[in-house]
């Protein structure tokens, strides 16, 4: 039983780790509609570049992090420019924004494999030491993944209670609405690729600190945060938080059921399951930004 | 260095399989599958159990592979194919990465991520291939014979009727096909097909792992068919071609043997993201399945006034029919969209050799009625009965197949098929002459080769009647037909509508278009918020109280010009 319960408690800190890159994805899905995989670049390209930084450059990590927030939102923003907003002002098929997207990842991947080598770059910024807190056995990295909900409450102020926060939720809602009324689509689209490509920092400094990072990284978060925000359903960060939050403790809890290695497989079918049975996604009435 | 080139020659073959068969779904399915690795994988390991386990001779272990991969595609095609084109991209990642942990964890079957070893080449009347050279010609016959299958069916009526519902599936589905079985259909080959291509790939490298099969190696098979273009066979042979060998030379090079997968993977992406960054319509060249051009040995009259092509209608030549239509009946049929009444309890008949016009303001129920006629829309109550078969749950297409032809609002055509092939795709038997005849005869045969999307308003228009015409239905229902035609046009559509009703077809027209109406119409309906408010002939109509109140006030309407 109490393994069960640390397990439990394990996949709620992965859980909220998730949530993060989730409510990062969110955001940019839910304000754009681009099924941004290259999202998980971002993701990659500011981890490594964190551990350039620290570890091998000896940079201090608050100035690592901050050049890591500085250089993802950069990217972020520069893949809409360069790639998307061109794309939509040629009235490109959904698709194609996609298939670049896809684009953009591969090409990290291949990048960031031909620079570090396609093994697990270890990045212990911080010793990963374990803690006892109250019954349970975690590490210090679970105990700061849960440092994300501030995080992403602090996102959801920001949406809720600033200019440029509830404009885009306007374009969120009906951006032919928004666009009428007088706001800018491309101003609001671009705002939305910072903020949300900042976003991921924090939950990729947890994640590198926590499981290291390889290549594969942008991939593997940007799979399991996509998969929860569509489970999530639309209408805004929350509901793919909620949907990653559950999906880190079903993974724990496969662990015991199942063996090894179907951890990712239940995802998915989770996944299918909600695509086949609900495809509006499972808390999208409920919950709202 | 011989064995050098067959070595590369057989992983062409396989990528060749997989990016054609991935165009079929892809291209002309417009399915937007990433999960092709799968049926790679499904069928290389079936291949190899039956080499390895049953010793299974050549081509025995390809049937197999072929057939068992198949029937996955055909488990998941029952998943998949009624999501929507969105959900589909998530569905099929999922359903990638959840075979992906298959391979990798179901270790009595799989090997798990050891995979399987030892599997041998294939044997021919007890002679084993164990050359490379000697089973690279055996991979490339292999492949050449599959791909041209594809080709063959690309260019067949299959092959069109999957671009025309890519295009739009209710139009197709209104055309008698039934696009969810076509997609299914192509989605099966495609996969055992893929499998196929997995079981030459095991039998070469004699070992096969989970690896080969990922999420990875579907993206670059999305690359090569991209790359070659959508729909297009040839552009997929050739960049399975290319991108093959590009790998193949990166381990040529000393320097970069060792991140000769990075840098694969690198090339893969930027080509995907140039290509379709620069050419975001581009990445779509569409080949026709059929060019009036060898073809025309039709020899027709030059038209004549080619100023007014649509006053050629009046005279245009119409099939006779062998039976009188079939009287379609209406009973009592109500729809509710929310909490409003669209058609609320309507009950007519529409008789053969006669025209029948639904007329009445907008939001009257007109088109409502129509769609739940022609099975678009699902009855509330009531039924509907074409002769003597209940329709009142038929889909589209089983009503289309009763000899139903409709056309919708304002023009409704393939745009990305050429005006010859939108007719062929109408036709019945899809034969080529009989539709240049049909082009010729309103004028189009010039425009044959063109993409329909390019034609004018009137050309479209004409192209929409000359697939009326082509179906030869004994039911032929119109949608505001006269819609956007000037005075002249609107009388020789008339006349081409009584002459359809002359040859002993049931002809209803839902118009605003009242001088029209006046002039083809035998029996009219006026509609006014989902209900019958009054029937008679046009004469009857025009003098009717009622009706003139509803469309005009209280003015008088304008007498028959």
């Amino acid at each position: 039983m109490s393994i069960f319960l640390t397990l439990v408690v394990l996949g709620l800190t992965v859980g909220s780790m998730y949530a993060l890159f989730a409510a990062s994805f969110g955001l940019i899905f839910n304000v754009t509609r681009i099924f941004h995989f290259a999202h998980g670049a971002v993701i990659s390209a500011a981890g490594y570049l964190m551990f350039v930084l620290v570890s091998r450059l000896g940079w201090p990590l608050w100035l690592g992090v901050f050049g890591a927030i500085v250089a993802a939102a950069l990217l972020g923003a520069l893949i809409e420019l360069v790639i998307y907003r061109p794309l939509r002002r040629s009235n490109a098929p959904h698709v194609a924004l996609f298939l670049t997207s896809v684009g953009v990842l591969t090409v990290m991947e291949g990048l960031i494999g031909a620079i570090f080598g396609p093994g697990v770059v270890v990045f212990r910024f911080l010793p990963l030491e374990r803690v006892h807190v109250g019954l349970f056995d975690v590490t210090t990295a679970n105990v700061a993944m849960l440092a994300v909900w501030p995080l992403i409450g602090l996102a959801l102020v920001y949406l809720l209670w600033t200019r440029s926060g509830r404009f885009m939720r306007a374009v969120a809602d009906t951006p032919e609405v928004a666009m009428n009324i007088g706001i800018d689509l491309d101003a609001t689209f671009l705002m939305a690729f910072l903020l949300g490509s900042a976003l991921t920092v924090p939950a990729t400094l947890v994640y590198a600190w926590y499981q290291g990072l390889t290549p594969m990284t942008g991939l593997s978060t940007i799979l399991i945060s996509s998969a929860a925000v569509v489970i999530g359903g639309r209408g805004g960060l929350l509901p793919g938080a909620v949907a990653a939050l559950c999906l880190g403790v079903v993974q724990a809890i496969a662990i015991v059921l199942l063996p090894s290695g179907w951890q990712d497989a239940v995802v998915f079918t989770i996944l299918l399951l909600v695509i086949v049975l609900r495809p509006r996604g499972v808390f999208g009435r409920v919950l709202r930004w | 260095m011989h064995d050098y080139l067959a070595q590369v020659s057989v992983f062409v073959s396989v990528f060749l399989l997989l990016a054609a068969s991935l165009n079929l779904v892809l291209g002309f399915g417009g399915i937007f599958s990433i999960m092709q690795a799968v049926f790679y994988g499904i069928g290389a390991y079936a291949a190899a159990l039956l080499v390895v386990k049953a010793n299974a001779p050549f081509p025995l272990e390809l049937l197999g592979a072929f057939f068992v991969s198949a029937v996955v595609a055909t488990l998941v095609a029952f998943v998949i194919m009624r999501l929507s084109d969105e959900l589909v991209i998530i569905g099929t990642l999922a359903l990638q990465l959840i075979f992906s942990a298959v391979f990798r964890n179901w270790d009595a079957v799989t090997g798990g991520s050891y995979g399987i070893f030892g599997i041998g080449r294939p044997s021919i009347f007890g002679a084993t291939i164990a050359s490379v050279a000697a089973y690279a010609s055996l991979a490339a016959t292999v492949a050449l014979l599959c791909y041209v299958l594809a080709l063959w069916l690309g260019r067949s009526p299959f092959g069109l009727a999957l671009r025309a519902q890519r295009e739009d599936p209710v139009l197709a589905a209104s055309l008698g096909h039934d696009p969810v079985n076509e997609k299914r259909v192509v989605f099966i080959f495609a996969g055992g097909i893929a499998g196929v291509a997995g079981g030459l790939y095991a039998q070469y490298v004699g070992y096969i792992d989970p690896t080969s099969f990922d999420v990875t190696q579907s993206l670059a098979i999305i690359t090569i068919v991209v790359v070659g273009g959508l729909a297009n066979l040839w552009g997929t042979l050739g960049a399975a071609l290319v991108l093959t060998l590009i790998p193949q030379l990166i381990i040529l090079l000393p320097a970069a043997s060792d991140a000769a997968a990075q840098i694969q993977l690198l090339l893969y992406g930027l080509i995907l993201v140039l290509i379709v960054r620069f050419w975001p319509h581009g990445f779509i060249p569409e080949r026709p399945a059929v060019r009036a051009g060898r073809l025309r040995t039709v020899k027709v009259a030059t038209p004549g006034d080619p100023g007014a092509p649509l006053d050629r209608l009046a005279s245009i030549p119409i099939t006779p029919l062998r039976r009188l239509a079939p009287v379609v009946r209406v009973v009592d049929v109500k729809k509710r969209f929310g909490g409003i009444d669209a058609v609320d309890g309507v009950t007519l008949e529409i008789e053969p050799a006669r025209v029948t016009a639904l007329i009445g303001p907008n939001g009257a129920g007109k088109t409502t009625l129509f769609n739940v006629v022609c099975g678009l829309l699902r009855a509330d109550g009531g039924s509907v009965a074409i002769g003597d078969r209940e329709t009142t749950h038929a889909r589209p297409f089983e009503i289309a197949r009763l000899g139903v032809t409709r056309t919708f609002q304002d023009v409704r055509i393939f745009p990305r098929l050429t005006a010859l092939e939108n007719v062929v795709f109408a036709l019945r038997d899809a034969d080529v002459e009989r539709a240049l005849q049909r082009l010729s005869d309103v004028g189009l045969l010039d425009y044959a080769d063109r993409f329909a999307g390019t034609l004018s308003y009137a050309q479209q228009k004409l192209l929409m009647i000359s697939m009326v015409l082509a179906r030869e239905d004994p039911l032929v229902f119109l949608d505001e037909i006269a819609a956007g035609l000037d005075h002249r046009s609107v009388r020789a559509f008339a006349l081409l509508i009584r002459r359809l009703a002359a040859s002993g077809r049931a002809v209803c027209l839902v118009e605003h278009n009242l001088s029209f109406v006046w002039e083809a119409a035998d029996m009219v309906f006026v509609l006014d918020q989902g209900r019958i408010i009054a029937a008679g002939s046009p004469a009857e109509i025009q003098v009717d109280p009622h009706v003139m109140e509803i469309y005009f006030g209280n003015s008088v309407l304008p007498a028959r010009p």
